[in-house]
């Protein structure tokens, strides 16, 4: 009996030094980890739309399931310094590998761009969908084109499956931005 | 000091915890796509194991033995956190590329191996030199592997190419089977040169 109560306490003990020490270490790395997150975000709004001047979330719209699979996480409306508006899309959807969490821009009838911020495709193969090359013919490209592998995107040999995942995400959440987020506000 | 030498040196090669101990290899496939990589691995796991090596070795005469492995634990657990953490926030494209493999070092079986075989029962000094050997040469295994991966799957070196633009990158070095071959290949030529000497 008095064996167990005193491992309790030097168990006990233990954990609280450890978390004690865990808990400072969280107090100084936290705003930076929350830092670099924005500053991760703004990087990432920044590349598809240039122009950007501010930025806001649609809170409306956190966390909305979409069909096959897609969520799309975040909703931002972006003011560009020429005053147009755009949508930039925070959203997960299944790749080939495992999720593929991406940034995906709108601005009227088009899509202005995709940014890849993190996935589990093979590498050397469906891992280029972040290469410059696969991403940029989805800049200006407008949303009534049929968004198909070798029809009007050009996939990346070997890797179908990533390139049609990431087409056909991109088609999915242009009809959730028309007929939802564009319209409905 | 020749004592402190000699639990330095055997990390490196004759007890390499990579290539003869063979522990942990799974993240050690998984991350050494790149040189980057691997360095920053080696860098999480030789902070890992150095400081739960030194806090069991300092309080091991008050660690009751039954109730060791729970205390190793809080300790390598910590300073995994703590690890994953301060990447996280000064190092964001690192512990990115890194992803779940720095959590992973928790169960890592070569960190807890040294704390329970060498840590509890050493003074804090040799277990300081244990450590420091075992993780350079965990360091020399990964980067030497991540180095030929890299430049024969991916065509570069720590990001900057060293073949001209029409080399064809060999695609299966960056998978897992490649990983096999080449650490196959260093396991073969390391342990006949050991067999050799002895």
């Amino acid at each position: 009996m008095r064996d167990i109560i005193k491992n309790a306490l030097i168990i006990t003990l233990v954990a609280i030094i450890g978390s004690g020490i865990l808990g400072w270490v969280y107090s100084f790395t936290s705003p930076e980890i929350q830092k670099q997150k924005e500053r991760s975000l703004r990087e990432g709004i920044k590349t598809i739309f240039s122009n950007e001047e501010t930025f806001k979330e649609l809170e409306d719209f956190r966390d909305t399931e979409l069909s096959d699979g897609i969520k799309v996480l975040n909703v931002y409306k972006v003011k560009n310094k020429d005053g147009s508006e755009g949508y930039v899309f925070h959203a997960l959807f299944p790749g080939y590998g495992g999720k593929i969490e991406s940034l995906i821009g709108y601005e009227d009838d088009v899509c202005s761009g995709i940014i890849i911020l993190e996935h589990a495709e093979t590498p050397g193969l469906g891992a280029k969908i972040t290469t410059d090359e696969f991403r940029k013919q989805f800049v200006n490209k407008p949303l009534s084109d049929p968004f198909v592998p070798k029809k009007d995107v050009v996939a990346i040999t070997g890797a179908t499956v990533s390139s049609r995942s990431v087409s056909s995400a991109i088609k999915k959440i242009a009809e959730f931005y028309r007929e939802e987020v564009k319209g409905g506000k | 000091m020749e004592e402190l030498w000699k639990e330095f040196k055997k990390g490196l090669f004759l007890q390499n915890p990579v290539l003869i101990l063979m522990v942990g290899l799974c993240s050690v496939l998984a991350v050494s796509t790149t040189v980057e990589n691997a360095i920053g691995m080696t860098l999480g796991f030789s902070f890992v194991l150095i400081t739960s090596e030194l806090i069991v070795s300092a309080i091991r005469k008050l660690i009751p033995n039954h109730l060791r492995i729970p205390i190793f634990l809080v300790a390598i657990a910590g300073s995994t956190t703590v690890v994953d953490l301060v990447m996280k926030a000064y190092s964001p494209t690192l512990s990115k590329s890194l992803g779940i493999f720095i959590p992973l070092i928790v169960v890592n079986c070569i960190v807890l191996a040294r704390v329970e075989a060498f840590a509890y029962k050493k003074s804090i000094l040799v277990t300081l030199f244990d450590a420091l050997g075992m993780s350079v040469g965990y360091g020399i295994a990964i980067i030497a592997l991540a180095a030929v991966r890299e430049i024969l799957g991916s065509g570069t070196f720590l990001g900057y190419r060293v073949f001209p633009q029409g080399f064809k990158p060999a695609g299966i070095i960056l998978l897992p089977p490649g990983a096999f071959i080449i650490l196959g290949i260093y396991i073969a030529v390391l342990r006949g040169y050991i067999g050799r000497k002895s």
